[in-house]
């Protein structure tokens, strides 16, 4: 591991050290770090501390990790094995595709956590698929295919949801619809971890173990199939994983817009590479970025819950403007 | 090759601008309202011009109609209210979509849903509203945009907007003069601020509950200070928990928000898309005074909407009145008090099976 790599990852848990301490430390409900300490300890059991922070607090904390990793992970998984640097859960279509089958599940009347996750991860997939078709059909294996195909998935999702919220009623379902859309960790509970986590889990933690296959797929077909690997079928594995945990995360969260394009990105710019610790660098900035952004939308709105969205576009949109200015005249830059 | 990378940048930079939008659009549904309460004053000239009505709007625009509108399109469930509730339902030709699922026209005028339908509070059919030919448009505030383009087609507009107690009477003013039932307004506004004394009146001693208004799509929303909600809670000897939440409508709140702000009674407005057992059976607020003491109430459902600015807001506040202080206002006497409402103003009795808590 080079000195680089060490300071990067370094670097990285620090910030998720202090965000997750911040995010365990702040609330609504008033928690001194006295009893958050004595609790912590396995004090004040009973209590209606001991619950609002073992009940809400912390599960709320922990899908907030969960779903960093889940969204910074897919992202590095879609840029690596598509090889274009554009790819991301919200740009090939597959975060969109979950918001139309978690959307759909609410106004058709499906209540359970595991309905909406199914709608969600049936409607993911599908949206994969029909990219993955889209490419395949077209026979350019290039950038602008991808985004194009994924752009394209993305708008029939959105227009959906639109047609979903046009048949929402307007007193019941629309505000939940578009508050929903834009992500939120407000209504977490103990329960809804329980039932998001073991697919998060489950999908983060083989996609890290199959890290040295998504590296190989980014060489190309025939580097793969030299190296023993059928690149289709890891392709269709990894990527199955990746709309797994992003599935999962819609489901309980809600579309989370751009924390997996931009974590990867991060990751790069900071490792120079996509090898080694890339993929759990990225899931690393991507736990980093939701924590802050968590942080931000329960104590940015004077009470009030923000959606957590306003804030991933917000950390989204400099590191994308300085992409673009890096690359600045060079036409093969991303 | 070149130009495939250019048409990513492109694409990537339209889909960025595309959630950019969707995500500003989404976000102030209605920040637009408070600002859209321009005081408005209703001024006859009746007086001066014969058989002439100028009247100003809530919108400050004015408005001229050669004598009382005999045909009314009304494009907002509220203002429709208002016009059965001042007598004028025989004079509705046209009104909002989704009339169908309003309880309130089955019982007071289920002849309404049958008309034409002209539209909701995002998009108005301009074009079926000018088919039917109405002396008179009454539309919210959030519809203005068309106001100009039926005024070009030739027909009078007015625009309303009762978003709180003071732009509900301003509301039955207007539609009073506009169609010729002034008295009919008078006599409800009257009764309003009689029951509104007489609210004060009953709970100026007692000691005051905090209550959390809950929102229609998920009991993680309240009313905060801003809205007409908040009034009706303190109308009604209350106090508004949530008041210090810094919003302008339905504000979202976390478990542990609503925990921290500790309401002694819940109330759940009556077109909620939850019961009052799912809050109940919710273990995140089992901690909740509310919840433990059994004080979780439901707006009656099936009758109308008590938690809204409507002609029969008023009996919102005096069914919270009696929900949080029976002792000095019992149930059974604001039923009859409600029942004897309906009757004056909508012309049909309620089955006090309707009126519950």
């Amino acid at each position: 591991m080079t000195t680089r790599t060490r300071f990067c990852l370094v670097l990285a848990l620090v910030l998720f050290a202090g965000l997750a301490a911040g995010s365990v430390c702040v609330g609504a409900y008033p928690l001194s770090l006295g009893q958050i300490g004595q609790l912590l300890l396995g004090g004040l059991r009973d209590t209606m501390e001991s619950r609002v922070f073992f009940t809400l607090r912390l599960p709320r904390t922990a899908m907030a990790v969960l779903a960093g990793l889940a969204l910074g992970a897919a992202g590095g998984v879609y840029q690596t094995v598509f090889r274009n640097p554009l790819a991301s859960p919200d740009l090939t279509g597959v975060a969109g595709g979950a918001s139309f089958g978690a959307a759909a599940a609410i106004v058709l009347g499906a209540g359970s956590a595991g309905q909406i996750m199914g709608g969600a991860f049936a409607c993911g997939l599908l949206s994969l698929g029909a990219v993955l078709g889209l490419v395949k059909a077209a026979r350019a294996d290039r950038t602008a295919t991808y985004v194009l195909a994924g752009i394209l998935v993305s708008a029939l999702a959105e227009a959906g949801v639109m047609l979903l919220k046009t048949l929402a009623d307007p007193e019941k379902e629309l505000a939940a619809i578009e508050y929903w859309t834009m992500g939120s960790l407000a209504g977490m509970t103990l329960a809804k971890l329980a039932a998001a986590a073991p697919p998060v889990l489950a999908g983060l933690g083989l996609v890290l173990a199959f890290r040295r296959q998504a590296a190989l797929l980014s060489l190309g077909d025939e580097s793969a199939r030299a190296s023993g690997l059928e690149p289709g079928r890891w392709r269709g594995l990894l990527l199955g994983l990746t709309a797994l945990m992003v599935a999962a995360v819609v489901s309980v969260a809600g579309g989370i817009a751009f924390v997996g394009l931009i974590a990867p990105h991060i990751a790069y710019g900071l490792l120079r590479r996509r090898g080694g610790v890339f993929l759990p660098l990225c899931a690393l900035v991507g736990a980093d970025l939701l924590l802050a952004a968590d942080l931000l939308a329960r104590s940015a709105g004077g009470g009030a819950e923000l959606p957590l969205s306003i804030f991933t576009v917000l950390f989204a949109a400099p590191v994308l403007a300085g992409l673009i200015l890096k690359g600045r005249g060079n036409p093969d830059a991303a | 090759m070149h130009l495939l990378k250019r048409m990513g940048a492109l694409a990537l930079a339209a889909a960025l601008c595309l959630n950019l939008a969707a995500c500003g659009a989404a976000s102030s549904s209605a920040a637009s309202s408070a600002a859209a309460s321009s005081q408005a004053v209703a001024s006859s000239a009746a007086a001066s011009e014969a058989a002439g009505i100028t009247l100003t709007d809530q919108a400050g625009r004015t408005v001229t109609l050669e004598q009382p509108a005999e045909s009314i399109v009304s494009c907002y469930y509220i203002s429709t209210y208002a016009t059965i509730a001042l007598g004028l339902k025989d004079k509705i030709v046209g009104l909002e979509n989704k009339a169908d699922t309003r309880a309130l026209y089955a019982l007071a005028a289920p002849e309404l849903p049958q008309l034409t339908q002209v539209g909701t509070l995002k998009e108005l059919n301009v074009e079926a509203v000018a088919a039917l030919e109405p002396d008179l448009v009454i539309m919210p505030q959030k519809l203005i945009d068309n106001a100009q383009t039926l005024e070009d087609l030739g027909i009078t507009v007015i625009i309303v907007n009762p978003e709180t107690q003071e732009g509900l009477e301003t509301m039955l003013t207007l539609i009073g003069e506009a169609c010729g039932a002034s008295d009919q307004a008078q006599a409800l506004i009257d009764y309003n601020h009689t029951q509104l004394e007489r609210a004060a009146e009953m709970t100026a001693d007692l000691e005051k509950p905090s209550v959390c208004l809950l929102g229609n799509s998920s009991y993680l929303s309240v009313a905060p200070a801003a809205m007409y909600q908040n009034d009706l809670i303190e109308q009604a000897g209350g106090v508004n928990a949530a008041a210090s939440i810094e919003e302008d409508y339905w504000a979202d709140v976390s478990y542990e928000t609503l925990l921290a702000l500790a309401p002694e009674v819940l109330v759940i407005p009556s077109a909620a898309s939850y019961t009052a057992e799912d809050v109940m059976k919710d273990p995140q607020l089992a901690d909740l005074p509310a919840v433990q003491n059994g004080a979780v109430y439901t707006m009656p459902q099936g009758l109308d909407e008590w938690d809204s600015p409507t002609p029969s807001g008023i009996l919102g506040v005096l069914w919270l009145t009696s929900v949080l202080h029976p002792e000095a206002y019992p149930f059974e006497e604001f039923t009859a008090d409600a029942q004897a409402f309906y009757q004056t103003f909508y012309g049909f009795t309620p089955d006090s099976s309707l009126i519950t808590k």
